[in-house]
């Protein structure tokens, strides 16, 4: 009789257990996948490279226009995306293009964070190679915002750094305070 | 023998547990302190902000503190020491000058940070309050007087049909300028802002032009020309070749209550022979609900008694959005009238009215636009910025654009001058 109670009381709980876990009250705890969105810009070739978008300044009309290029397809994503901005530094390869960085910056460090702002760390090149127009400033910081938030899913806003600090503005307009989503017209 | 020597054995066994386990408390205390010192400063960070009537002190903290008023302003001076509060030595020393506060100085007193607020010569009224996420302590700075005044008076605050409100100005901070406007002036007040200036000479031309003394020049031909025809106060940020923080700038036009903030500028492209005038309106709102729940939390001083926290939360949110798209719709306009004057004026290219996060413009509580009135790299235009007659044409091509805004304005809020300005 007693086995019986036992018996019955441990189907209960099996069922009860059963029910919960399959009306979500009860997750196991297993890590927890996350669907990967498709990376729009990151196309990864049978090569191991890798295509992406920089923007550059197009000469005449003065708007963003856009530069298909390969690069070295790295293990992370930091790593793609400073490959990524070194393009970028070394200036368009198209006709009809001019660059918005100055030649001379350097990119020291990059790193993203979990609520999506990529930190990206020139040298005071960055600075010291603008004129000082506003047109000029605006292009060189937009676009590093925009082709890194263009080219990859987990960057959503840029903070640019100088010598690993924040600076109010790289040539006196444009606020770089604070980490900045993309803009492709101004 | 053998059994001195097990005794021996046992003790020196003993001693050794003993400095092992002594060993590993110093160890572990040490430990602790170093990772109490990657944690230093409990104090990150002091900013200040001023207002129209006010001066604004944040001190943000890494977590909360108690703090004890010391000293309320009554003498010129604040006391505030924040308890068990360690100060990051960037927050030393800050240079306010702005007219109420004059400096504000961070000292460690053993276990406590003292913040001491000077003010500039007149006597402090203190408000003071701790907000959280981040963890601030936010002291305000009144002029006693003005307070005084104000708590005497009735309540004359007026409410124009465009939502702006206009308080009266008692509470102007600068000694003696209290501005006496009659209450049927509606724009009253423009603030010119020559862009750069001092060490920082903005963009300089091909054959040696620079930015900061070209746009001073229009700046100060233009203050001329509104004071002589529209009969407005022109507020400059500098008229000579001096170096002001951009943030500065903004403070000089809320300080003064402005309507609108004009900052004067000329482009430049080096690597194109880009041509012609083109103006900026702020494009950015305080992008996420953290800093912009952080902006209204620090920015309204909204009484909402008997609402809830959550409706206050919202209502606040709404308020501060329908501000900001104010500002970016009269700010549109008015950029909009001074290009379309500069380039019928100038015969130049027009570039057209853009938008972008434009640091002089951010904390401007007005319409506030930047113009660019020619490109500096372009040898043609820098030929022409070097000439007197047509810097004139630009400041009068301005002042066109500012009386049309002006009329329009007023139209809108009900106001109608007995004679329209005539400027062309």
């Amino acid at each position: 009789m007693k086995a019986v109670a036992v018996l019955i009381a441990l189907l209960v709980v099996i069922v009860g257990a059963v029910a919960l876990w399959r009306t979500g009250l009860v997750r196991s705890n297993g890590p927890i996948v996350r669907p990967i969105a498709r990376d729009p810009g990151g196309t990864t070739f049978e090569s191991g490279k890798k295509g992406v978008t920089l923007f550059f300044l197009a000469r005449g009309n003065e708007s963003f226009r856009e530069e298909k290029r390969e690069i070295a397809g790295g293990t992370t994503t930091t790593e793609d995306a400073k490959r990524t901005l070194n393009e970028l530094v070394k200036g368009p390869k198209s006709g009809g293009l001019e660059p918005t960085i100055p030649r001379e910056a350097q990119l020291l460090n990059l790193f993203i964070d979990s609520s999506g702002t990529a930190y990206v760390d020139f040298n005071q090149r960055l600075r010291g190679g603008l004129s000082g127009g506003a047109q000029e400033e605006l292009y060189a910081v937009f676009s590093i915002v925009n082709t890194l938030t263009s080219n990859f899913v987990q960057i959503v806003r840029v903070q640019i750094l100088v010598e690993g600090a924040e600076i109010p503005t790289l040539a006196g307009h444009v606020d770089t305070r604070t980490a900045l989503p993309p803009q492709y017209v101004f | 023998m053998v059994k001195s020597q097990s005794v021996v054995g046992q003790a020196l066994t003993g001693i050794a547990v003993v400095a092992f386990e002594l060993a590993i408390v110093a160890t572990l205390v040490s430990a602790a302190e170093r990772s109490q010192g990657t944690e230093p400063y409990s104090l990150r960070l002091l900013r200040f902000r001023t207002y129209p009537d006010h001066t604004r002190v944040v001190l943000e903290g890494t977590r909360r503190h108690e703090f004890v008023l010391k000293e309320d302003g009554a003498s010129g001076h604040v006391v505030l020491d924040v308890k068990r509060g360690i100060a990051s030595p960037s927050m030393r020393f800050s240079d306010v000058s702005d007219g109420l506060v004059a400096t504000i100085e961070t000292r460690q007193l053993g276990h406590d940070t003292r913040i001491t607020i000077h003010g500039a010569g007149r006597r402090l009224w203190t408000k003071i309050f701790a907000l959280d996420e981040p963890d601030r302590i936010v002291v305000d700075l009144f002029p006693r007087e003005a307070q005084e005044a104000l708590s005497q008076q009735t309540d004359t605050v007026m409410t124009t049909t465009a939502g702006r409100t206009v308080q009266p100005k008692l509470a102007t901070r600068s000694h003696g300028a209290t501005v006496a406007s009659p209450p049927e002036q509606i724009v009253n007040t423009i603030v010119i802002d020559p862009g750069h200036g001092g060490r920082d000479s903005g963009a300089i031309g091909q054959s040696g032009a620079k930015e900061k003394e070209i746009v001073l020049d229009i700046g100060l031909r233009l203050r001329r020309l509104i004071e002589e025809t529209l009969e407005m106060k022109v507020v400059m940020t500098r008229t000579e070749d001096v170096f002001i923080p951009l943030e500065s700038r903004t403070m000089i036009a809320n300080r003064h209550r402005a309507d609108f903030f004009i900052s004067l500028h000329v482009n430049a492209a080096p690597r194109s022979r880009a041509v012609g005038v083109e103006t900026y309106f702020l494009s950015r709102e305080p992008s996420d609900l953290g800093a912009r729940a952080s902006a209204v939390r620090e920015n309204t001083a909204l009484n909402l008694e008997g609402v809830g926290q959550e409706a206050q939360r919202d209502l606040k949110s709404v308020l501060w959005n329908l501000t900001q798209t104010l500002y970016v719709k009269e700010s549109s306009e008015l950029a909009e009238l001074l290009l379309n004057e500069l380039g019928r004026s100038l015969q130049v290219d027009n570039r057209g009215v853009k938008s972008a996060p434009f640091f002089v413009l951010i904390g401007a509580a007005m319409p506030s636009v930047l113009v660019e009135v020619a490109f500096i790299t372009n040898p043609d235009e820098e030929q022409k910025l070097e000439q007197e007659t047509y810097r004139q044409q630009i400041a009068q091509a301005l002042l066109a654009g500012i009386a049309k805004f002006k009329a329009r304005y007023e139209k809108r809020v009900g106001f109608m001058p007995a004679v329209a300005p005539v400027v062309r």
